[in-house]
């Protein structure tokens, strides 16, 4: 595939995402998921999605994944089409882009060595022999700040910021240039989500990877996003840069999940009422 | 006049192969009638466990000492059925996740009524309608529809708000709350916090809230309680912390990690695992 450095890490035209849900008493009635969504993930910069439950950011993280296949318009990858019809169609797009889940409980294995569930991606995707193997895992885990011991122990015996650094060095483990991050910060308790925070800039500094941040946390994105796009009922109601967004907000939802953020002399709730009423 | 919740001296102790791991260490304070207090710190602190075991819930195999009051019951002697009617009459929890915590098998309705399943027909009668009360209290626009609903039906911030309606069934004295909006969106989260608040404060009944956000414990809460490796290691009011009165470098080091969402920062300030415990040990 030839690249150059122009051409974006992902490429989203007019996407959109019906769900038929229906149950064996109501007939399947349309809900309109992810609704005419456009916009550009260059490569090595970091692109936030952020709206409140139900706007369809994680809807739209899967189907960039090939977990959910688009209603109708288009992604590309690097200036290829997103294809996962066949088994190794959906390898190599595994190899471009990893994601890492919002809940650290259900996305690992149970019964799988924490060690195991990262060489498993490692005999995938790269041709390292098992000691090599080992030797990355051991790596990656400390690029994460995980003690290396930790490879040895089941995810039952890891809190879930242990759990949620597993994630993110199995979604780095085979060199995606592209990470997409479905409120994966968000079970972290703030010492930790720094130390992850600062991790994943470095790794973008060496590395040229490109993120997709999902999530509902504007301090976040403050820190870590470059460009920002917010989705309420599945459109986009305002993108721009990130620093342009937060400072002006031109849509009142943005400004409404900016008055939800706590601070000095805040009180919960009466801004998200006022909105709500007005 | 009583305190709601009184805490002294608990201890508690995991044993282990080489001897055992302290994981309270001492933890003292008191929540007076009406008060809300907030506790902070970062995951594996003990903040989860002093909560839970100011009901009695302990861990299996932990060994504990100390006193707990709630309303000048000594939770720790008790158990079996006192300790159930305690739980139930006297001490509200709200639980971080909602869907875990609520019986998924049940309706909302046969969920929030069950300890007067056996209650006679009047009683059960009124407690239906205080559970609908409840629900149209915590802001649910369509109370029968979420009665008749199970609990994978509802999101996150609802069944949130079915959870507020359950611990506040019985009118207890303190209401207990462990991270109740962490897995829910901002606007929610302000939202049901607000409720939270008012819905305690209507009824006289005190708060213990723990979250790992500082700055959720400092909107609500009259006092802030910096929890670290099993002890409370600094007290302040919101004004205090606002002001910039912190003495301890845990606090600050909390303070200081979070991202600020008016500014961006070249790097966020990292604290090494165990910075603080030469500070912090016995």
């Amino acid at each position: 595939m030839q690249t150059d450095d122009a051409t974006p890490a992902l490429w989203v035209e007019h996407l959109c995402k019906t769900f038929f849900p229906g149950t064996r008493l109501r007939p399947p009635t349309p809900v309109v998921a992810v609704d005419d969504v456009s916009f550009e993930l260059p490569q090595r910069s970091t692109l936030a999605v952020v709206g409140e439950s139900g706007s369809g950011k994680t809807t739209l993280a899967r189907m960039l994944m090939g977990l959910e296949s688009p209603t109708s318009g288009s992604i590309e990858c690097f200036g290829a089409p997103l294809s996962v019809r066949t088994a190794r169609d959906r390898r190599a797009h595994a190899r471009s882009i990893q994601m890492v889940f919002q809940n650290p409980y259900r996305s690992l294995d149970p019964r799988q060595k924490v060690g195991a569930s990262i060489e498993e991606v490692l005999k995938l995707h790269t041709p390292l022999s098992r000691t090599e193997r080992h030797q990355r895992a051991r790596e990656l885990f400390r690029l994460v700040r995980l003690d290396p011991r930790l490879l040895e122990s089941l995810p039952s015996n890891l809190s879930g910021g242990q759990r949620q650094r597993v994630c993110i060095a199995r979604a780095l483990a085979c060199e995606a240039r592209t990470i997409v991050f479905d409120e994966a910060v968000a079970a972290l308790d703030v010492l930790v989500q720094a130390q992850v925070l600062n991790l994943l800039a470095d790794v973008q500094a060496e590395t040229h990877v490109s993120y997709l941040f999902v999530t509902h946390d504007l301090a976040v994105v403050r820190q870590v996003a470059d460009d920002l796009v917010v989705m309420k009922a599945g459109r986009i109601v305002e993108a721009g840069r990130v620093d342009a967004v937060l400072d002006a907000p031109e849509h009142p939802y943005t400004r409404r999940l900016l008055d939800a953020v706590p601070r000095p002399g805040w009180t919960p709730g009466v801004a998200a009422y006022a909105a709500s009423r007005g | 006049m009583n305190p709601a919740l009184h805490v002294e001296d608990l201890r508690m102790v995991m044993p282990s192969a080489d001897g055992g791991v302290e994981l309270l260490r001492g933890v003292s304070f008191s929540v007076a009638q009406g008060e809300a207090v907030g506790i902070v710190g970062e995951s594996g602190s003990g903040k989860t466990l002093t909560l839970r075991a100011s009901i009695g819930l302990v861990p299996p195999g932990a060994s504990v000492s100390g006193r707990v009051r709630i309303d000048g019951e000594s939770v720790l002697d008790l158990s079996g059925r006192p300790l159930a009617r305690l739980r139930r009459d006297k001490a509200g929890m709200v639980f971080q996740d909602p869907h875990a915590a609520i019986n998924p098998v049940y309706r909302v309705a046969d969920f929030l009524t069950e300890p007067w399943r056996r209650a006679p027909r009047q009683e059960r009668t009124a407690a239906a309608a205080r559970a609908r009360q409840l629900l149209t209290r915590c802001q649910i626009a369509d109370p029968a529809r979420v009665l008749s609903s199970f609990p994978h039906q509802l999101s996150g911030g609802m069944l949130q708000r079915v959870m507020i309606a359950a611990a506040m069934m019985h009118d207890p004295g303190v209401l207990l709350a462990d991270e109740p909006t962490t897995a829910l969106d901002v606007t929610t989260q302000s939202e049901v916090l607000a409720l939270m608040n008012e819905v305690r404060a209507e009824r006289g009944a005190s708060l213990v809230l723990i979250t790992h956000d500082i700055g959720v414990v400092a909107a609500i809460c009259d006092r802030i309680l910096v929890m670290y490796r099993g002890r409370i290691v600094e007290e302040l009011t919101p004004a205090q912390l606002y002001a910039g009165e912190i003495s301890e470098p845990y606090t600050e080091a909390l303070l200081s990690c979070r991202p600020d969402v008016t500014h961006r920062r070249d790097r966020l300030p990292v604290v090494a695992a165990g910075a603080f415990d030469e500070r912090y040990a016995d």
